[in-house]
Parts: structure tokens; sequence; C-alpha cells
């Protein structure tokens, strides 16, 4: 009996660690662990300060990719110079680039997409232009490109070139461990609302710890099977540790309360001046 | 019909229109992305905090480069041109638009006007007694905190955060009080920015600043006009360019003119120097001028007060604009 109710609980888990095999699947991630280097602080970010060029690895192959391309803001493409199987993050232009990378092995064609927020020269191209141009022939394509928070929801769309792809599993997963399996609508369309699964939050000494999440999905088209990941990285939402709501509510009626009684002082002294 | 003929009624058709741009237009007009806003350096309240919104003010993006890149300067001047361009293209964008519109924006576009504008008249409606004026000596205490807050918030703790002297919380310091910010975001549905936030004892005190100052600005426009209009900073701001503005009120130099304080009466921001004959055509655009016209629909004389757009002239007092006016007036009010 407890055998049976232990492959009732693990039978789904094994199908899908196949379906979403680490092996059919690339992804892009920080070069140093965010744990370390990826932090935000409630106190805002350190300026003045020169921040060192973010470097990001790619996951899940032992091969060099066919292909490693980034997307600058003005929307030019430029390859991305591989060292030691790490790459820095092109500089030059305030706005978002997107880094692309290709390949494939065994009838598998494996892409991984990273969209990566730079600084510099400002230029007036939209990043709605950046993320529905066709990066590889199966994406998913955040709608919008936010900095991603814990606790709100956001929305991606499948694409197949170009075109929304609907009804198929795109699986979700954070450092942190949370995990979970959506199913795109006839748009296209998943919907999800970032965990909050930080843990040892210390906002005040200005290290808050950003964590990493990664969406895959695959489909078999002609023979051939493609799989695509996103990934990104997701801070924790202030609503959720250091900032009330529900206190801020109350000190606006008890602003409004004072308010009234000004009034209510001023027309007694209007009162009394008259009479 | 005729009822509806005035130029307060085009002015709230106007303000409505630019509400639902400012506060809605991301939907329609631009997208989600900074990239995408109209201006980015509009001399209004309309806030960045939306990200619904169709643009946002100029407060915001000056804060910003006051900390990061003018204060970088004194530390390094290296690349000083580079970065002083986004200040500069701030700068001049919102120098075109006054010059443009001028106050208008304050009176016709602004978001958080117009939230004033609309409780103060749901107000009357429910019959709350409105105070018509503050005291002359309230008006000239109020003045100056314009420039306290637009030299301070705006200008010199980003500043000084950017040298290092401040901690970082006042590096953006008036957007963390600023009462647009829940407003507009309240208005999309957002409840996030009505706050207290725990993280520092400064923080702390900004956030309980903002929302007790929004409180308040509730409940006084429920029987003052324009409550924070008055100490709003970007008056200050306007008010630095407006000797370029196009739209401005002037009052030409005539014996009709009685100094019966009509004018003054109508005024919101209670500017009672319009109500003093000049001696030839002049130009009274007062640093508090929103330009709502009310001064030039509440004279009871002719020509005496119009408002211009360059040499041309857009809208002149008359009697019987006036009597029109007065009479819509007590309808409204139920007298």
């Amino acid at each position: 009996m407890q055998q049976f109710l232990l492959s009732i609980i693990f039978l789904p888990l094994l199908l899908l660690s196949t379906v979403f095999g680490d092996d059919d699947f690339i992804r892009f991630a920080p070069k140093i662990s965010c744990h370390e280097d990826n932090s935000t602080s409630a106190t805002g970010h350190e300026h003045g300060k020169k921040r060192e060029t973010p470097k990001f690895t790619i996951l899940g192959t032992d091969m060099l990719p066919q292909s490693l391309e980034c997307y600058l803001p003005t929307l030019e493409k430029q390859s991305l110079p591989l060292k030691d199987g790490v790459f820095s993050q092109p500089a030059g232009y305030s706005g978002f680039y997107a880094a692309v990378a290709m390949v494939s092995e065994n009838n598998i064609s494996k892409s991984a997409v990273r969209y990566m927020r730079g600084m510099g020269r400002n230029i007036n191209i939209s990043t709605a232009k950046l993320t529905d141009m066709q990066k590889t022939k199966f994406e998913i394509v955040p709608q919008p490109l936010p900095r991603y928070l814990s606790s709100k929801k956001y929305t991606f769309v499948l694409k197949f070139d170009s075109l929304p792809l609907a009804h198929t599993d795109v699986l979700f997963e954070t450092e942190n461990g949370s995990k979970s399996t959506l199913t795109t609508n006839e748009g296209g369309k998943i919907e999800i609302t970032m965990p909050n699964d930080f843990s040892n939050i210390d906002f005040k000494n200005g290290k808050n710890k950003n964590s990493e999440f990664w969406l895959c999905a695959s489909v078999d088209k002609g023979g051939v099977k493609y799989t695509t990941t996103l990934s990104s990285a997701y801070s924790p939402n202030p609503s959720d540790w250091w900032q009330s709501k529900n206190l801020g509510f109350a000190v606006i009626f008890v602003g409004f309360l004072g308010g009234m009684l000004i009034y209510r002082k001023t027309l007694a002294k209007k009162a009394d001046n008259n009479g | 019909m005729d009822k509806l003929l005035t130029v307060t009624a085009l002015r709230r058709v106007v303000q409505a229109a630019f509400f639902m741009f400012f506060v809605y237009g991301g939907y329609v007009f631009s997208t989600y992305y900074t990239t995408d806003k109209l201006t980015r350096a509009l001399p209004a309240l309309s806030c960045a905090f939306d990200e619904k919104g169709g643009d946002y003010c100029a407060l915001i993006a000056l804060q910003h480069q006051t900390h990061h890149r003018l204060s970088s300067l004194v530390k390094d001047s290296e690349n000083a041109m580079v970065k002083m361009i986004p200040t500069a293209v701030t700068i001049g964008t919102v120098v075109v638009l006054v010059a443009l519109l001028g106050k208008a924006f304050c009176g016709w576009g602004c978001p958080l006007g117009f939230f004033q504008e609309l409780t103060s008249l749901i107000a009357q409606k429910l019959k709350f007694r409105q105070i018509e004026s503050l005291t002359p000596s309230v008006v000239s205490k109020l003045r100056p905190i314009k420039w306290v807050i637009f030299l301070l918030f705006v200008l010199i703790f980003p500043f000084l955060t950017g040298l290092g002297f401040l901690s970082e919380e006042l590096g953006s310091p008036y957007c963390l009080i600023c009462p647009s910010r829940i407003v507009t975001t309240l208005a999309t549905g957002d409840a996030s920015q009505a706050y207290i936030s725990t993280a520092t004892p400064l923080y702390f005190a900004l956030s309980l600043i903002a929302d007790l100052m929004f409180g308040l600005m509730v409940a006084f426009a429920l029987f003052v006009r324009q409550p924070f209009c008055r100490i709003c900073p970007i008056l200050a701001l306007q008010s630095s360019f407006k000797f370029l503005s196009l739209p401005r009120l002037v009052k030409n130099g005539s014996s009709s003119c009685d100094s019966c304080g009509q004018c003054a009466k109508a005024c919101p921001m209670d500017i009672r120097e319009i109500s003093k004959p000049q001696e030839k055509q002049t130009n009274i655009t007062h640093t508090d001028c929103t330009m709502c016209a009310r001064c030039v629909e509440f004279c009871p004389h002719n020509n005496v007060l119009s408002f211009k757009y360059g040499p041309f002239y857009m809208f002149k007092s008359s009697k019987d604009y006036f009597k029109k006016r007065v009479k819509i007036d007590k309808w409204w009010k139920g007298s």
C-alpha cells in the first residue's frame, strides 16, 4: 500500500523530469552566484560606485553553442565572445540587451534567451521592439519586460516562428526551489505570479538577495525537437517584507481625520468671528 | 446647453482628457516602457510610478540626474558633456513645454490638480461649507514652501546624496512624499504606493509624511480650493522659465478696473495681486497662477483681463460673460 502511494506521488514527478529533462535545455545564468553578487537594497542601489560588468554562463551543455549573439537596445546584432565558458554583458547603451544562445545536437534544437539591463547612452527605441522581434525559432517572450518582483503577476507568450503556440506546457522553476508547470492558452500566453520564496532577508543592511527563475518549454515540429528557456533575476517585493499597505492606509486615514478636524476648527473660528 | 459653453466647462473636458492620457495613456498611446513615454519631462505631476501612464513628470528625471549625473561631475569631471546631456535634454524639454503651454499644465493638464478639483466639486454637491479664500497671512506663509520643496527635495538633497553626504534614501526624496504618486497609482488599481516603509528610520519618516500629506490633501480639497497646488514644486520649476511662456494672463491699462476684487475672489490660488489696476497692458501671470482662467471669467468689466497666446487674444473678460458665469455658479452651488 505504501509503495502504491509513493508511486502515485513520484510517478508524475518522474514523468515531469523526463519531459523537462535537464539535458534538453540550455539556459543562461549569472557567472557568480546571484546570492553573492546580484543584490538589491531597500535603500536604493549604491551609486557612485563603478558596477562590475555582469558576466553570464550557459548551463545545460558541454558543447560550445553554435551561435551566441546579443541584440543591442538599438536592435543591432553582435556575436558574444565566450571566454572560459563565460561572456560579459555588452555596454554602451541604456536599455535592454538580449543574449541568445543556440545549440543543436541529436535532432534537438536548443535555445536560450536572457534580457539584460544596461546603462549608457540613451536611445529612443522601444524595448517592445526588442522583445517582439524574432530571435530564435522557438521563444518565450515577456510581455512586458519589467523588473521582476515576488508576489506580482507577469505574462509571457510562447512563440514558434513568431506565432503564439497554444496548449503547450511551460515549466517554471526558481533557484530558491519553487517549481510549477503551466499550459499556454489559445493566445500562447501564460501568467505567473513570482513566488515569494526568499528567506533571511536582510534589507536593513542593503543586501536583499535576488534569485533566478527560468521558464522552459519544448515542442516537436517536423521531426525536430525544439526547446527554449527564458531566465531572469527576480527580487523580493518590498510589499512582502518592509512596506505595509495596511499601515499606509491607516496613516492616510489619520491624515484625513486631521484635515477634517482643522476644517471643523476653521468653521468654528469663522462662526465665532461672525457671531 | 448654453450652461456648458464656458471656459471652465472646456477646461474640465481638457483636464479629463489629460488625466486619461497621463494616467492610462500607456494602454493606448505608448507602452509600459520608459522609452515609449511621450516626453519624460512634463511640467505637471504625472507620476512615473504609474506604469500605465502616457508620460511622466520632470521632477523624477531631475532628481535622478542630479543624484547620479551632476553630483558625479564634482567627483570626476571626465566625460562632463556626456554626463550633462540627460539633464540638458530634460531641462530643454521643460523649457519648450513651458514656452508652448506655460502654466496651463497646472490648470488644464495636471492629474493631481484635476483630482483636487473633482474632490472639491463633489464636496460642493455634498453641501460641504467651502472656505472661499485663505487669509493673506496664510497665503504669504504658504507661498515660499514650494520653493523650499523644489530646492531641497528636488535639487539639494539628491545632489548631496550623490556626493555621499546623505544616505541613499534622499536620492529621489520628492517622489517619496508626492501625493500624485499615490493618486495616480491608486487610479490604476495599484495600491502598492500607499505604504509605510519600515526599511530604515528615514524611509519610515518619508512614507509617513507622504501618507499623512495625502490624507490631509484629500480632506482639505473638500473645503479649500487646490490645497496641494499651493505648495507644489512644479509651480517653482515652471516659474523659472515663465518669462518664455507664450500663454499669459494680461491686464489692460484701463480705467474700467475698479479693484472690485471679483477676479481675486475667483482665483483658486488666492492671488490677490491680480485685482490691482494697471496703468498699461501688463503681464500679470503670477508664480502661483495655474491659468485656470477663472479670474477672466469672473471679471465684470469689458477687456480688463484677458488671456493671450503670444500676440493673440484667446479670451477676454466681458460684462455679458460675467453675468452668465455668475448665473452658472449659482446654479451649480444650488443657491
